[in-house]
């Protein structure tokens, strides 16, 4: 495949002949081209805005953000103390904070548990031979698009004005009060909501999963006799294994993170029964002056997913 | 006696469709009746809805719509999002292919696998442990207002985009053809701009559309960078400011959210195959 | 064919975006303009006020009492008449405390802002110099002198203060005569005519609890509940005393848990403008709640006949009435136009305004020869004339950032019953741990 190429300019003309001067003579295929420091200079450019974006907006925060959990500082003051690691003695004995995050890891475990399941049985569905199969997967799919604060902001409205009525109407007396008035079913509601549009994505990524596995393999295991539950178990499930630590992972992350339902539905409340995570750190810092104490939160979370996301990797090379 | 053995089969086959179809229609029924709450919501009074919840409209009322647009000015934060969201888009297409190939053609070299090692890993810092400090940062340099959201932006694509574009540069992009470049005397940013960019715009697509999504529904960014001033308010930050005052009146709250869902419904039906595989090509790779 | 459909709607959105982008920077808000030398030092003579391209000056007023906003747009429209090149923003948005402690926190504060003077979170805002000193302005003199040292820091004045409150329990009068009750001396009669209600099938209370009603009503009940709780908050933060030391928290705390079985139905479902309508209404009997109300229930239901009354103590105990200040204005030590602002405060301070302000919030007001005409709150501002059995509302002696907490707290123990675990939580808030 030859290329056309012109020197658009003088200069480009001038730099090929100083290239060609000062550059191997041979001129070998695989080898780097042009004088190296040129190159490696305009390579080295093509870096630089995002490397600059990166460590000014990204690294630095991060420092920063380490730096003054060690302190007291309440976010707005002029002056503030270092204090060492008392924020994070403080975290792992608030009872209230200990069990916002129980109630966070809780609520991840259901997530993922029921996100995956039903990703998974959801793709065996869409993936079988059936009419109208690309209008279910566009419908399945189509939550995912939707911005997660409206989906909330809806659920919001069904739950404190549609769900109510319909209880009082049939006589359910649970139903009769919004479900987010309650601290005991306020966080159930939440986890339905984030079931209802976080099984969508997953879906779609299984049935890509499964699509992947070569159908020989499937038939060879129905020849050999065995029935559909078995041929699920040892040949289906184990090839959609990578997969499934891909969804495991996508709604773990969300679950520990999950912040938008909850600002659109209870903000915490009552109490603090929805508190999570995320809605705790946010409160702390931007409406309780504890401005330190919410980075040192902060950087407790980051040490835990990135536990969390290495235990995974483990988990999926031993599995291999 | 094997006539009877296969019509068996047959039928439990036939069973097991139906069971199968009856599950994803309820599923179905599930994921669209929220939707239909709010279609049907919007359009009807406050009356009408009191009276009861899940009739279909009698008329098409549209005096809810009416209050959004023109009340509640709905279009100008429409316009706002808009407005984010392409300067977004903009800044992305620049940086992360500039930055990509040259980390694509140099993971030999120990300052190119650092920033790929360390860009990559920044996916799995969660925001909130960047959001205190960084807003501090921003707040700092006065940049609390749509052009400070617009570089957070440009800075928080930088991780799965310089993934999913490197990848693609190296699995898709043949050395051969910039090889060739080289000999014909052709600089770096010649061959770049010429010939690399182009050959990358499915993945350039891909990056944009997942995060043009993102970006046009993303919350909590602007709710910290730009909750300050009503005038700078995205979609998402106005429909959640809009519902907290219309907690009473919600068929105008369930008019905003229509409205809302809109803009996304179309560009989804367009673009629906090239969403569901970007997104997933972004999860996987992640 | 998708793809080229893909590639003229984002040229087309591009263009649009360009085209509209010229208008990125004037939409920004005030604080994202090129401030270079922002003057801190409060109360500068001769700072010009820079104007804006249309010739004007443009301040923002954030407004944090939802209730008013009707009376500003008034006031804001007859003050833009008089001074026709200075023109005001109000800002109103949902949560507005959370908002500005996020601005405050950001170094974006607003040219103008109203808050309550001895509020924690104002406190500090005092104590970082965000605010500019308005001893010495002339219209601070307008203001009544008793009044103006309750909100004065070290003898310097960082607001002009308009109105103060008072809190009890509103009544709806028809109710309470078809229904032969009195107007509850103690504690224990008021639950007396709650259950009289109750059985009559009629709702009590309407309770908000949805917008944080549970704490501001334990925060009432401690004021009588608490003989000395000015000093009890002092001494549990450092450290000299603790909850359990005084009686009154566990009685408060029992107290709210009784009140709410008077409530209406889903009373967390309930937000502070649906409670308001309820009572208004003449759906519920009483609300909880101070002369803040006034103007919101106003709108609601003109023809309402009510009345307020202090929130009685138990048998024994003396009723106090609550009281704050409920609305003062500054302006921050970053806003540009001071002068300009100065201008407003003026003008708010002046007595045919405050005047106006005081007819339509029925607060009484600070400004001198401003009359109260509100028939609802007098049984309550009859405390004030004494000056006796009066006290400051709790949250204006706790640290900034503790009232979220507390009120969280207030509505696990509503939810729960377990008044021994709510102690033991506000103990570990009060104390700053």
């Amino acid at each position: 495949m030859s290329l056309q190429l012109k020197p658009v300019t003088r200069l480009q003309l001038f730099l090929k002949e100083f290239i060609m001067r000062n550059s191997d003579r041979s001129f070998p295929c695989r080898q780097r081209r042009g004088t190296k420091l040129t190159t490696r200079a305009i390579f080295f450019l093509f870096t630089l805005p995002a490397v600059l974006l990166y460590l000014y907006f990204i690294v630095y925060p991060l420092l920063n953000g380490l730096y003054y959990s060690l302190t007291d500082w309440n976010g707005v003051g002029r002056s503030y103390q270092f204090v060492g690691l008392a924020n994070y003695y403080k975290i792992f004995h608030d009872k209230t904070s200990l069990s916002v995050v129980g109630r966070t890891f809780l609520y991840t475990l259901l997530l993922t548990v029921i996100c995956t399941a039903l990703s998974v049985f959801l793709a065996i569905l869409l993936n079988r031979e059936m009419k109208g199969k690309s209008v279910f997967r566009s419908i399945y799919f189509f939550p995912a698009v939707l911005s997660s604060i409206t989906i909330g902001l809806i659920f919001n409205q069904i739950y404190n004005s549609l769900l109510p009525q319909v209880g009082s109407a049939l006589g359910i007396g649970a139903l009769s009060h919004s479900l987010l008035s309650s601290g005991k079913t306020a966080m159930w509601a939440i986890l339905f909501i984030n079931v209802w549009q976080g099984t969508a994505l997953p879906t779609v990524i299984a049935i890509a999963g499964l699509q992947a596995i070569p159908t020989e393999i499937r038939e060879s295991a129905k020849m050999d006799g065995a029935s559909a539950w078995q041929e699920f178990c040892h040949v289906t499930l184990p090839l959609l294994m990578p997969t499934v630590s891909v969804i495991i992972i996508l709604n773990v992350r969300s679950g520990l993170m999950v912040f938008d339902y909850i600002k659109a539905t209870t903000d915490g409340g009552p109490g603090f029964a929805t508190m999570s995570i995320a809605m705790e750190i946010y409160k702390h810092a931007f409406t309780d002056m504890k401005f330190a104490y919410s980075s040192a939160e902060s950087t407790v979370t980051f040490l835990l997913i990135t536990v969390i996301a290495i235990i995974q990797l483990w988990c999926s090379r031993v599995k291999e | 006696m094997r006539l009877d053995l296969n019509e068996q089969e047959r039928k439990k086959k036939a069973f097991i469709q139906f069971l199968c179809y009856l599950f994803l229609i309820i599923g179905l029924f599930l994921i669209l009746f929220p939707m239909y709450l709010t279609l049907v919501t919007a359009l009807k009074s406050p009356e009408e809805t009191s009276r009861n919840f899940f009739a279909l409209p009698s008329s098409l009322y549209l005096e809810n719509f009416n209050q959004v647009i023109h009340k509640a000015n709905f279009f100008y934060y429409i316009r706002n999002s808009l407005q984010i969201t392409v300067c977004a888009l903009l800044g992305i297409s620049f940086i992360v292919p500039l930055i990509s190939y040259s980390v694509a053609r140099n993971m030999d070299r120990v300052y190119y696998k650092l920033i790929y090692v360390l860009f990559v890993s920044g996916a799995f810092i969660p925001f909130t442990i960047l959001m205190v400090p960084q807003i501090k940062l921003m707040s700092m340099l006065h940049l609390m207002n749509s052009w400070g959201l617009i570089l957070l932006y440009w800075v928080y694509s930088l991780s799965e985009g310089l993934l999913l574009t490197v990848s693609f540069i190296q699995s898709g992009i043949p050395k051969e053809i910039e090889e060739a470049a080289y000999i014909d005397g052709a600089g770096v940013f010649y061959t770049f701009v010429r010939i690399v960019y182009p050959m990358m715009k499915p993945i350039i697509v891909s990056v944009m559309i997942m995060d043009a999504l993102w970006i046009w529904n993303d919350f909590q960014l602007p709710l910290l960078m730009l909750n300050s001033s009503q005038k700078l308010w995205t979609l998402p930050l106005f429909q959640y400011n809009f519902q907290s005052k219309y907690t009473v009146a919600y068929n105008q709250a369930f008019a905003a959210f229509l409205l809302s869902i809109v803009p996304i419904m179309i560009f989804y039906l367009l673009m629906q195959k090239q969403i569901m595989e970007g997104l997933a090509a972004g999860a996987v790779k992640g | 064919m998708k793809k080229k459909l893909l590639a003229v709607t984002l040229s087309a959105a591009m263009t649009a975006a360009l085209l509209a982008g010229c208008g990125l920077a004037s939409t920004g808000s005030p604080a994202d303009t090129d401030a270079e030398d922002v003057s801190a030092d409060a109360g500068a003579e001769g700072t010009s006020d820079t104007k804006d391209a249309d010739g004007k000056i443009h301040l923002e007023y954030f407004n944090v009492k939802s209730e008013v906003t009707g009376i500003y747009d008034t006031l804001i429209e007859k003050f833009e008449e008089e001074n026709p090149d200075i023109e005001i923003e109000q800002v109103n948005v949902p949560d507005p405390t959370t908002v500005l402690q996020t601005r405050m926190s950001t170094g974006d504060m607003p040219d103008i802002l109203s808050h309550w003077a001895t509020d924690p979170v104002f406190k500090e805002m005092v104590n970082n110099d965000m605010l500019v000193d308005l001893t010495d302005q002339d219209f601070m003199k307008n203001v009544k002198p008793d009044m103006l040292d309750g909100v004065e820091y070290d003898g310097k004045a960082y607001c002009l203060p308009i109105s103060t409150n008072a809190a009890g329990i509103f009544y709806n009068k028809d109710i309470f005569d078809q229904n032969g009750l009195e107007v509850p001396t103690t504690y224990e009669e008021l639950i007396a005519d709650c259950q009289k209600l109750k059985d009559a099938g009629i709702v009590p209370f309407a309770f908000f609890n949805q917008d944080s009603h549970s704490g501001q009503t334990v925060e009432l009940l401690q004021v009588s509940d608490i003989p000395d709780f000015e000093d009890a908050f002092a001494k549990i933060y450092d450290g000299s005393a603790k909850v359990s030391d005084y009686e009154g928290f566990r009685t408060a705390a029992e107290k709210i848990v009784e009140l709410n079985q008077y409530a209406q139905d889903d009373p967390f479902g309930t937000t502070y403008e649906q409670a308001i309508s309820d009572f208004a209404n003449g759906e519920t009997a009483m609300i909880i709640g101070g002369i803040w109300m006034i103007p919101t229930i106003n709108e609601d239901n003109p023809d309402l006949n009510y009345s307020t009354c202090a929130f009685p103590a138990s048998e024994g105990m003396t009723t106090k009435v609550p009281y704050q200040n409920d609305h003062c204005l500054a302006i921050s030590s970053t806003c540009e136009n001071k002068e300009a602002a100065l201008k407003f405060l003026a003008f708010m301070a002046e007595k045919e305004n405050a005047q106006y302000y005081a007819d339509q919030d029925g607060s009484p007001s600070y400004i001198e020869g401003v009359e109260n005409n509100n028939e609802a709150s007098a049984p309550l501002l009859q405390y004030f004339e004494t000056g006796e059995d009066i006290g400051i509302w709790p949250d204006q002696l706790w640290q900034p950032g503790m009232i979220d907490s507390l009120n969280s707290y207030a509505d696990e123990l509503v939810q729960s019953g377990d008044v021994d675990a709510y102690l033991e939580n506000i103990q570990s808030v009060l104390s700053g741990q």
